[in-house]
């Protein structure tokens, strides 16, 4: 699986920005990238590799040509963020609510403890 | 693009707590601002209260220490003490947006031994797909690619 650090050193290239945004408007061959693109079509190619690898794009052979497109499950980074984030907070909720209960619980076992103190004196 | 239409999978968590579903369920909204980690926040300034209006149509919002506020989404179904389902109109990057809308439904289920199931799920998470568009805005944007690397940021300081 892809590492959300990968992605980003994938991102971090201007080039490869600019080709998933011309992605993103639907799929495309490397050709008609190349023609929007100031670059050269085996330069395209290279990039079109590299986000590849990093699962941001799929491509598909359409009779003569091959498709490039933008793949969802590239998201599965930000899926996998939420996830943590979900799990941290509820771990925070569980720790504060016992945290709370328990209070209470010790202020009640504290109370009942007090008067036995009383009798062993 | 129906490529983009894809079902995302629910993110699931569930967690068993220590206290009776009535109080479960008050402690998760009436004091999310006790437990909701602290550093996640939309606004400029640290966060003062975080407030769901316990009906629906009701807002799910955040007032900040400077008295600003912002929206995390609205209440779409509201059933105390057993589940409420809110609306995350949070996008990819991390801004509320009117017209994103994924959903977060939380079940509240006391269990034999006195405790209580809280089952959070996130749905509909397929919109961040869908919303090519949107995504599109945001990698052309003066900031586009600051706000898409800080997500990416996040994730991998989540994955580190």
């Amino acid at each position: 699986m892809t590492n959300a650090h990968t992605i980003l050193t994938a991102l971090g290239d201007p080039t490869r920005q600019a080709i998933l945004d011309l992605l993103l408007d639907g799929p495309q061959p490397v050709g008609e990238l190349a023609a929007q693109l100031p670059v050269s079509r085996p330069a395209v190619s290279q990039h079109l590799k590299v986000l590849k690898e990093v699962g941001i794009v799929v491509d598909r052979q359409e009779g003569t040509r091959r498709v490039y497109r933008v793949d969802p499950d590239g998201l599965v980074p930000l899926r996998t963020y939420l996830e943590k984030f979900w799990q941290r907070a509820m771990v925070a909720f569980v720790q504060y609510a016992e945290n709370q209960y328990a209070e209470d619980k010790y202020a009640d076992a504290d109370a009942e403890k007090q008067p036995h103190k009383e009798d062993d004196r | 693009m129906t490529q983009q239409q894809q079902t995302i999978n629910p993110v699931r968590v569930s967690v068993s707590v220590g206290l009776d579903q009535k109080r479960c369920f008050e402690v998760f909204t009436d004091e999310m601002t006790s437990w909701w980690p602290a550093s996640h926040h939309i606004g400029e300034a640290p966060i003062d209260k975080i407030i769901i209006e316990p009906f629906v149509g009701g807002r799910w919002y955040t007032r900040h220490t400077d008295g600003s506020e912002t929206s995390t989404g609205a209440v779409t179904s509201y059933d105390a003490p057993d589940h409420f389902t809110v609306t995350w109109q949070i996008g990819a990057d991390w801004e509320f947006h009117e017209d994103f809308l994924t959903t977060i439904e939380v079940r509240f289920t006391a269990t034999d031994d006195g405790r209580t199931l809280v089952e959070l799920e996130h749905r509909g998470l397929e919109a961040y797909g869908d919303d090519a568009a949107r995504m599109k805005e945001t990698f052309e944007g003066p900031d586009a690619w600051g706000g898409m690397l800080t997500l990416y940021k996040n994730v991998a300081e989540a994955a580190g």
